[in-house]
């Protein structure tokens, strides 16, 4: 049994009774699913300028994601358009609590690679799996330059569908993740001009 | 350490420094400690039979020390054998895997721990916590069902203690530099002619308070953005209103952050104010019956520490009574149980809050007095200004003024007859009922309802589940009438019924929410409903069952988690 959104709510706006307040202090120590809610809600409220100037600091939440490009890492081959970027995302917590964020920065401009607009957006469950991480598949596309993809790893019940690719919270869910709030990835590479 | 032989386990002399978290949290070994006194207690549990006994178990309650009380609640219990009991009784003799016969007659203690597989926390919330989610439920004697039952009680007290009373006692609220201007403010705003540059003065320094509650409100309802910040907006803008229509209970929530809140509030109660509570709180079943015991286990102290203590006997009743009926359900943040002493805890404040505002001189007057204004106005205000954002969510957001106002204490006819008729007989009708509203999607009609909405505005999907409520609901037809009412039922709702059922529907709620729609979606759903509804009362869903399922789903995603 989960803490419940409402109460989470109250912890994160500092309005819960005292002794709530310390039963949550007590549950965010061991509980790694509320912390990891809690801190989604945290970065929401602070993408919709809700944040508190004496909220508790998003306490970190590792789990184990990485981003490589099978074939090409470590040696000196370039990417180039139409090659793949493995994302490996290996959570504590049950691949059904967790969506995926994929954010791609090249010369300056971010665009948001996973969910796209329009689409459903998978929970990590449904995703292929390999041994307990589930894998997801990046083409790489143009322009050539320095591409940086970072993952973000969000609680599933928090971020839902149909949020516009320039809604300014997709800002906050970046800041939370480099605050160390919201667990993922980053990966930075050169693509060439294609061929 | 427990030494066994064969199944007939022995212990070490009683003592209470075995279960002295301070020892427990000592220990190098960490579970196999605690669960050694874990066990202790229990057995305790199961030998009590004296008073003496009982009362150094209970300690942790405020009234365990009174001759004779305990041992008269007590001694007669019987505990049915249900599925929170089951857990309960697991939790209690520590079953932990299918194998905890076999350990427990070879002591191994550190083959629990094992078992555990987590570090030992510091906090025993969140040791039995852990444990709730590790142990099998077990089916038990008679006695060990008790001896269960009274542990939990006695776990329970010691988290009232730290959490209704410590953990309040140990808020600090450092001085600030606008300590004396927030005191001017709030005599200015609380006074018969507020001053609106006060009223400006309070906004300026703590509309930030109530512009993140709404916004946080607004992010959690998954509304868009720019629709957070106009509600957000205009809560800002309303909190003049607000502020006058609420003043007094901001007050009163800012005496709370005294210390233990129910005597706080207690002290800033009038001799008008307290007579409205004995008057408020005699109808109620419970505390009349806290009452008459205390008065017959040596009387009632002062009203202060009368209140407090019969406060504390009156939750103490009303988890005896879930126990008895076997319903004692798990709870995110607390033990089985939690959930009855929060919901009432909350609901004497909120009527301990309406009553002292019924003497605001009284009420001010102390609450001046207090140091830290600054930052115990703004953590009371936290408070207030969100429980006003969930009420304004549950009504669109509408800002309507007479929603600032408390609840109050029905006092107008204190010749009414002091026991409400709903009760035991009715509670099956009215669980029917609420899971059919629920399922229905219903619940913010509902919510509405109770909160006074006018009659026909509301959804037809609503007064569709009402009409399906059973006649002992309903109002008594008077000569002539040819429509039923629930004017009762809605009183009685609103009234704290409402949250008071919410842990009693959790259960259907859950078995519904993990159904799938499929073709056996009916069966599943009646199976899932059965032991909650009784159709003879009302008839099960027929139709539009998936949705259904969801709709119990979001009320037990919302309230069963907490």
């Amino acid at each position: 049994m989960s803490v419940s959104h409402p109460f989470l709510l109250g912890y994160a706006l500092g309005a819960l009774d005292p002794g709530d307040a310390m039963a949550m202090d007590q549950a965010l120590s061991t509980d790694i699913s509320s912390r990891f809610r809690l801190n989604g809600w945290q970065a929401l409220m602070n993408g919709v300028g809700a944040s508190q100037e004496n909220a508790p600091p998003m306490q970190p939440v590792a789990l184990a994601a990485e981003i490589e490009a099978p074939g090409t890492l470590g040696d000196d081959d370039m990417l180039v358009s139409g090659d793949r970027l493995t994302v490996r995302v290996e959570p504590q917590l049950a691949p059904d609590e967790v969506r995926c964020v994929l954010f791609r920065e090249v010369e300056g401009r971010r665009d948001l690679l996973h969910p796209l607009p329009g689409q459903s957006w998978p929970r990590l469950s449904q995703f292929r799996a390999d041994g307990p991480a589930r894998m997801l598949d990046v083409v790489i596309a143009p322009p050539a330059g320095h591409h940086r993809y970072t993952l973000v790893v969000v609680p599933a019940d928090v971020y839902e569908e149909g949020w516009e690719p320039t809604d300014p919270r997709w800002d906050a869910v970046l800041a939370a993740h480099e605050s160390g709030g919201l667990p993922g990835a980053r990966f930075d590479t050169e693509v060439a001009a294609s061929p | 350490m427990i030494a066994t032989s064969g199944t007939a386990m022995q212990y070490p002399p009683p003592t209470d420094d075995i279960l002295s978290s301070d020892r427990v949290h000592a220990s190098p070994s960490g579970w196999a400690q605690f669960f050694e006194s874990h066990l202790l207690r229990h057995q305790r549990c199961r030998d009590a039979t004296t008073h003496a006994e009982l009362a150094s178990l209970m300690k942790a309650w405020r009234f365990a020390a009174r001759p004779g009380l305990l041992l008269s609640l007590l001694k007669d219990i019987s505990i049915p054998d249900s599925p929170d009991i089951r857990l309960l009784v697991g939790w209690s003799s520590l079953a932990l895997g299918a194998e905890d016969h076999a350990f427990e007659s070879r002591g191994l203690l550190e083959r629990r721990t094992q078992l555990v597989g987590v570090p030992f926390p510091d906090s025993g919330q969140e040791r039995d916590r852990i444990l709730f989610a590790k142990v099998s439920p077990r089916q038990a004697s008679e006695a060990d069902r008790k001896a269960a039952v009274l542990s939990l009680l006695a776990r329970l007290g010691e988290e009232f203690r730290l959490r209704e009373d410590q953990a309040w006692v140990n808020v600090k609220f450092p001085s600030h530099p606008e300590d004396i201007k927030v005191r001017e403010i709030l005599a200015s705003v609380s006074s018969n002619t507020p001053d609106f540059k006060a009223i400006y003065a309070f906004k300026k320094r703590f509309g930030s308070r109530v512009r993140v509650a709404f916004s946080g409100v607004g992010t959690m309802l998954r509304l868009p953005p720019h629709v957070i910040q106009e509600h957000a907006d205009q809560a800002v803008e309303q909190l003049d209103m607000f502020l006058l229509g609420a003043r007094f209970e901001l007050l009163s929530r800012i005496l709370e952050t005294k210390g233990e809140p129910i005597a706080s509030l207690a002290s800033g109660l009038g001799p008008q104010s307290m007579e409205r509570v004995v008057n408020c709180v005699a109808r109620r079943e419970t505390w009349q019956q806290a009452f008459d015991v205390l008065d017959a286990h040596g009387g009632r102290p002062d009203f202060e520490a009368g209140l407090a203590e019969a406060s504390e006997l009156a939750v103490f009743l009303r988890l005896l009574e879930s126990a008895t009926e076997g319903q004692l359900p798990t709870h995110a943040l607390g033990l089985p149980g939690w959930g009855v002493v929060s919901a009432n805890r909350s609901r004497m404040r909120g009527r301990l809050r309406a009553a002292a505002a019924t003497a605001p001189d009284i009420l001010r007057e102390k609450t001046l007095l207090l140091p830290s204004l600054y930052e115990r106005t703004g953590a009371a205000l936290a408070r207030q200004a969100l429980d006003w954002a969930w009420r304004e969510a549950r009504a669109g957001f509408g800002f309507d003024p007479s929603r600032v106002h408390p609840t109050t204490c029905d006092t107008e006819d204190p010749s009414a007859p002091v026991r409400s008729r709903f009760g035991k007989e009715t509670e099956p009708a009215l669980k029917a009922l609420l899971l059919l509203l629920l399922g229905r999607g219903c619940e913010d009609d509902l919510i509405q309802w109770m909160a006074g909405a006018s009659s026909g505005s509301l959804s037809k999907s609503f007064y569709r589940c009402l009409r399906q409520a059973p006649d002992m609901l309903a109002d008594p037809m008077e000569p002539g009438q040819r429509v039923r009412r629930y004017a009762g039922l809605c009183e009685h709702l609103a009234g704290g019924g409402f949250e008071a059922m919410v842990p009693a529907l959790l259960p259907a709620a859950e078995r519904a929410a993990v159904l799938k729609p499929g073709r056996s979606l009916k069966e599943q759903l009646h199976a899932a409903l059965a032991p909650d509804w009784d159709e003879h009362l009302i008839p099960l869903p027929g139709h539009h069952l998936p949705g259904f399922c969801e709709a119990l789903a979001t009320f037990w995603r919302e309230h069963g988690r907490s």
